[in-house]
């Protein structure tokens, strides 16, 4: 049996899979049956600003449909926030006594101030680590380009000087100068870089003309984004002194090959959900045995025998990685 | 004999008159032209109209009547009755246009109706004569013309400089002769009536006040309302609101002249004296109340007249609830409430203090001592501000801070206070900092006429120089070394019209952020019940809906011996609802251990 462990965010995890932020991850059998099915870690499902604003419109809006006066719940929305807190934290307190794994928080706010108040209390609540689920869609915004980037660094900073525990920031590929601004974020002081999250992905339905929901899961082809970036990010903290940071690779990884091929690339760990929501649970110990026996095959006793092996600076041809069109001599068609 | 050929012709000659226009009008081909200000039939705008039958009490001829109109229901305000006038009956005199308080009833230039049906000489103005009625009007009551009075009686009150150097009450009163003539610009309508959440006898008791039988008013007021001083003061008085005086001037201040006749009567003991209640014997039955507030002390003393065997578990030390902890002494003075809580008990009202009800008795034990339960608990749990800071030392909730204050104790803030909300609670917590010394800014998220505070609070701040600072989101609170507050940052915001029709919401403008230095930062947000004192199995039988518990129209929750009122049971958060509450449930509680 191969070595499987690895380190992120200063944490030793028995092997590199973590179940990412999902619903699998927001309440306490559901994550014992996932630290039984093997991952090392797993990420709770984020606390949403958003849907604490959501909950509170409708709450109101039903009121008011009620004959409730609107002014009645002036600030209806703290009383919401609270006991979502409320609630996120008993999840924390409750997992952290349910299993022996880590156990990351994760928030995703829209307003900065949000982010500092929801990483305090959840710091208090015991979470091992911090994942801050940050995107800023380029539709949501009157920014600019600079002023939206400059935002990640702000809150970044601000949430690093109010906790203590280990940081990590997953983010989206939305940015201009996307290997710089993960460069420099990863200077900031956060432990770990989570490429990418998975974003709802609307589409439409041509007979009701209609905007639906249907991708809701990654498939395994979408792997080469992240595993592009993962290759290219690795390589660069290589050559950072003193910077710790992690990194893991996260959407289109469903199976042991996914996983191999991310550590290749340069991943710590990886983050895994639409696989375990199509094949059950049982995958994780799947691919814990395929990649066991791709490194006995291969002769590699640890994870670091070969991680970063196939990353944009270890790869025998890095100028792949950065090539974004096809050209005739990578196609095999006329 | 010769035949008269002209006698013969002589009548055919009428037959060429046919072919000639005649010398009479058809009616109504012609009209004459009315003199100005003309007072002919009767127009109602329906509309403006609130059905208060002034029109029809002043008639001499009694020619007018109130019947119910389609389209119109009676509520807020409004009776749903229109005015009908007998036009066999009707003298035009326009005492009726003269004396409506909304303008809407007013006289045309129209004349002339033909009928020989005697039912149609009843016309509902408005309604009859839907079409044209109101391109003629002729005598209109806009004109400036009234009998009614529709200044106000300006109501006394401790200059704003002066208030602040202690906890007066800042209400004067009225003295005898202001309250007679404010007591006579009441039109006895009743619309006040209908609104006030107990129906309480409004134009009855003035009437009293205004013939000068403060006494009989007095009796009147404890019909259905044990706590007429309270209301005297710090009612929300939606009866005002809807005032048919409102309308065209000040309504009457049926607050003030509540508190007037109340107020007079000094201590207890003159109350059971004026009243001297029937006190029926006693029924065997027994009934525990959670809670000493309005709601409690209501039902108490109406179950305590019928017979009952009352008992009040209070978790303080002082009966009241939110009127005794809650509100400021300024408004509300201890001995009022004492006098008012010393004769419920005189008339055999017993009150547990200090009793909290899942801490000293359990809800259980109270199960097994009474037949029925009535809870009147309140919402006294306060919402967390919910920014980053708010466990630092000077950071305190508003419903915390006035029950000390209220409670004769003393809490240290500093000369620098900040509160955030924009409801009563903030606006107390404010003008209480300011009376201790402090420099006091409210910090509220939307505008100011979005405060659901009442105008009446924030403009006795704003006289206080309480600063209100609208449209301002805390983001932030900061400690020193010591992990006291030092100072709050907040963001400005603008106005989001809401896309479905809402109130518009406050967004923070990036970039535009501000601190301001504190001393201490006062929590005002909001409230909620604590319900942890009752055990699983009653909390499985019961309904909770938007914090509230679900009642019928008697206050009975889901379990039939278990009454709620108050916060917990309304919607409106105010002592007169709560006491209304209160009355209703003595109904159910009646009906369920006397059926």
């Amino acid at each position: 049996m191969a070595d499987l462990s690895t380190k992120y965010l200063g944490l030793k995890l028995k092997n590199p899979i973590i179940a990412s932020s999902s619903t699998l991850t927001s309440n306490v059998e559901s994550i014992k049956q996932l630290e039984k099915a093997g991952v090392s870690v797993v990420v709770l499902r984020s606390i949403f600003e958003e849907e604490i604003t959501l909950e509170t419109n409708r709450f109101i809006e039903n009121a008011v449909e009620d004959g409730y006066d609107e002014a009645l719940f002036d600030y209806y929305d703290k009383k919401v926030k609270q006991d979502n807190v409320e609630n996120y934290l008993k999840l924390i307190r409750e997992t952290k006594e349910a299993v022996n794994i880590p156990v990351i928080a994760s928030i995703n706010c829209k307003s900065d101030h949000e982010w500092i108040y929801f990483a305090n209390k959840l710091e208090n609540a015991g979470a091992d680590a911090l994942e801050l689920n940050m995107f800023f869609l380029p539709s949501w915004s009157k920014r600019t380009v600079e002023e939206n980037e400059a935002l990640y660094f702000d809150i970044v900073n601000k949430v690093l000087q109010q906790v203590s525990i280990p940081l990590t920031l997953k983010v989206s590929h939305y940015f201009s100068d996307l290997s710089s601004t993960l460069l420099q974020l990863s200077k900031t002081g956060i432990k770990g870089l989570v490429l990418f999250n998975k974003f709802f992905t609307p589409d439409f339905d041509i007979e009701t003309e209609k905007m639906t929901q249907n991708y809701v899961y990654s498939s395994p082809q979408d792997i080469a984004l992240p595993l592009r970036w993962v290759s290219i990010l690795s390589s660069q903290l290589k050559k950072e002194e003193n910077n710790d940071c992690g990194i893991v690779a996260s959407t289109g990884i469903h199976d042991g090959e996914g996983v191999i091929k991310q550590i290749l690339a340069g991943a710590d760990a990886v983050q895994i959900a639409s696989t375990l929501y199509i094949n059950g649970f049982e995958q994780v110990d799947k691919m814990l045995f395929d990649l066991n026996s791709w490194m006995e095959k291969k002769n590699y006793s640890s994870l670091d025998d070969f991680k970063g092996k196939l990353s944009y600076q270890g790869g025998d041809n890095p100028d792949q990685y950065e090539r974004t069109q096809f050209m005739k001599n990578f196609s095999d068609k006329e | 004999m010769a035949i008269d050929l002209k006698g013969i012709l002589s009548p055919f000659s009428a037959l060429a008159q046919g072919t000639k226009p005649p010398h009479t009008v058809k009616y109504p081909k012609e009209e004459k032209e009315t003199a100005a200000r003309y007072r002919g039939f009767h127009y109602n705008d329906l509309d403006e109209c609130i059905g208060c039958g002034t029109c029809s009490t002043i008639c001499q001829n009694a020619a007018i009547d109130m019947i119910p109109v389609e389209g119109f229901e009676t509520n807020n305000g409004d009776s749903g009755l229109r005015p009908r006038v007998d036009n066999g009956r009707c003298c035009w005199c326009a005492l009726c246009v003269d004396i409506c308080p909304t303008g809407s009833l007013n006289l045309t230039s129209d004349y002339v109706y033909v009928t020989d049906d005697p039912d149609t000489f009843l016309w509902t103005p408005g309604v009859d004569n839907a079409e044209d009625g109101k391109d003629k009007l002729s005598w209109k009551s806009a004109d400036g013309k009234s009998l009614l009075e529709y200044s106000r009686v300006p109501m006394k009150e401790l200059d704003g400089k002066e208030r602040i150097k202690s906890f007066a009450e800042v209400v004067i009163g009225y003295n005898e002769e202001e309250a007679r003539k404010e007591a006579d610009r009441c039109i006895a309508c009743g619309i006040c009536t209908d609104i006030c959440p107990v129906h309480m006898h409004i134009p009855e008791y003035i009437n009293a006040i205004s013939r000068g039988e403060d006494e009989e008013a007095v009796r009147i007021i404890y019909d259905n309302n044990p706590l007429g001083e309270t209301c005297g003061k710090v009612c929300t008085r939606r009866c005002e609101t809807t005032c048919a005086i409102n309308h065209k001037g000040d309504p009457v201040a049926i607050r003030w002249l509540k508190e007037y006749v109340t107020s007079k009567v000094e201590n207890a003991d003159l109350i059971k004296e004026i009243l001297n209640p029937e006190i029926a014997e006693p029924n065997g039955h027994s009934v525990g109340i959670i809670g000493a507030g309005p709601s409690g002390l209501t039902a108490a003393y109406y179950l305590a007249l019928k017979g009952f065997d009352v008992t009040i578990y209070e978790a303080k030390e002082h009966a009241g609830g939110m009127i005794m902890y809650g509100i400021p002494k300024y408004r509300l003075p201890l001995d009022s409430i004492d006098k008012q809580v010393d004769y419920m008990k005189s008339i055999g009202v017993k009150i547990n203090y200090n009793t909290k009800v899942g801490t000293d008795i359990t809800f259980n034990e109270l199960k097994e001592k009474h037949e029925a339960i009535m809870i009147g608990i309140g919402f006294e749990i306060p919402y967390e501000i919910g920014v980053t800071g708010e466990e630092a030392e000077g950071s305190i909730q508003a419903v915390n801070f006035l029950r000390e204050i209220n409670g004769g104790k003393h809490v240290e803030i500093g000369n620098k206070v900040v509160v955030i909300g924009g409801g009563n609670v903030a606006i107390d917590a404010a003008r209480v900092s300011k009376r201790m010394g402090a420099e006091v800014t409210i910090l509220y998220r939307r505008r100011v006429e979005d405060m659901p505070a009442d105008w009446e609070e924030i403009e006795g701040a704003e006289h206080e120089d309480v600063i209100i600072h609208p449209q301002a989101i805390p983001l932030e609170i900061l400690s020193d070394e010591s992990g006291k507050v030092k100072s709050i940052k907040y963001a400005n915001a603008e106005m989001i019209p809401d896309e479905k029709g809402g109130r518009p919401r406050p967004k923070i403008i990036e970039g535009d952020e501000h601190t301001i230095e504190i001393t201490s930062v006062i929590g005002a947000i909001g409230q909620e019940a604590d319900y942890s004192f009752f055990p699983e199995e009653i909390k499985e039988q019961i309904e909770i809906s938007r914090g509230r518990m679900v009642v019928d129209e008697n206050q009975a929750t889901k379990l039939p011996w278990l009454f709620a009122c108050g916060d917990i049971a309304n919607r409106q958060a105010d002592a007169i609802s709560a006491i209304a509450d209160g009355y209703r449930a003595v109904k159910g509680i009646e009906k369920l251990l006397l059926k």
